[in-house]
């Protein structure tokens, strides 16, 4: 009888680790991934919360058909030129190196807190309204002056 | 004496069977556990990672198109994981009823997949009578509502 207790125990207590270190890595990466997937989202937040942007003008000027639109970065953080996107009349607006310019650099990605971002498009017809969305996905609307 | 031997060495090889066959049990039932943790793992951490944002501008009129009578809406993939297009991961829903994929297409702006700061246009075959409408994006379990008239 002492024997047939020890041995089973003895297997029991093998299972029993075979088990948990099965068990273990699972739980140790689900955490893990868990807590890196909440920290880079706890970053995006901080990352919206410190953006603001401002429009600082939206010309239409009849004569050459161009709208020139001015936006300051207002917040803290740095924003991707290649992330902003603008919408005129509610319908989306290509964005190139070639028509945007932050302070006199056209070549720049990077909009740094502070400075102007002007971008320069031909619309189709005169626009009313501008709407300029951040790569962090806040946003300023803007009512289009015609010159 | 000997069949006291023989009796013991029975109970022995059948207490260790048992034991054994438990002991089979639990480790199969453990790793079952482990790969369905660390499947739910990997999807808590990509819902974590979904975000998105409706940039469309609902007072400029673009929402709806009477003309050709389909509702656009723009949106923005704020998160830090590459959203797939082809109908699995976005559902569309509008006035609160179900759109199915086939009544509409989704296109990313500039190509190529909708990865992290590209927008893409929902554009929904519906027509809409003259009112107050939402349309309501879901992406994971990330949901996005868009009040606008008509």
């Amino acid at each position: 009888m002492g024997f047939s207790v020890s041995g089973a125990t003895a297997v029991l207590f093998v299972g029993l680790l075979v088990g948990a270190a099965t068990v273990y890595p699972a739980v140790d990466r689900y955490a893990e991934r868990r807590s890196d997937a909440t920290t880079a989202n706890n970053e995006r937040i901080l990352t919206q919360q410190n953006t603001a942007i401002e429009t600082v003008n939206a010309t239409y000027n009849a004569s050459t058909d161009q709208l020139t639109i001015t936006v300051r970065n207002t917040g803290a953080s740095t924003l991707s030129v290649a992330r902003t996107d603008v919408l005129v009349d509610g319908s989306y607006a290509q964005l190139s190196a070639s028509n945007t310019t932050v302070g006199v650099s056209s070549t720049t990605d990077i909009w740094a807190p502070g400075e102007r971002l002007t971008v320069t498009l031909t619309p189709p017809s005169e626009p009313n309204r501008v709407k300029i969305v951040s790569g962090p996905g806040v946003a300023v609307t803007a009512p289009v002056e015609v010159r | 004496m000997a069949s006291a031997s023989v009796s013991e060495l029975i109970m022995f090889i059948a207490a260790v069977s048992v034991a054994a066959a438990v002991s089979g049990a639990l480790v199969t039932t453990v790793g079952g556990i482990s790969g369905s943790l660390d499947e739910r793992g990997t999807d808590v951490a990509a819902d974590i990672d979904t975000d998105v944002e409706v940039i469309s501008d609902p007072a400029s009129g673009a929402v709806y198109d009477s003309q050709t009578e389909d509702v656009r809406v723009l949106i923005k993939n704020t998160g830090r994981r590459t959203i797939p297009t082809d109908g699995t991961a976005v559902e569309v829903l509008l006035d609160g009823r179900y759109v199915s994929p086939s009544a509409y297409n989704i296109t990313v702006i500039g190509g190529g997949n909708w990865h992290e700061g590209d927008v893409v246009r929902i554009v929904v075959n519906e027509s809409l009578t003259s009112g107050d409408h939402r349309v309501t994006v879901i992406v994971e379990s990330e949901r996005e509502t868009l009040r606008f008239r008509t």
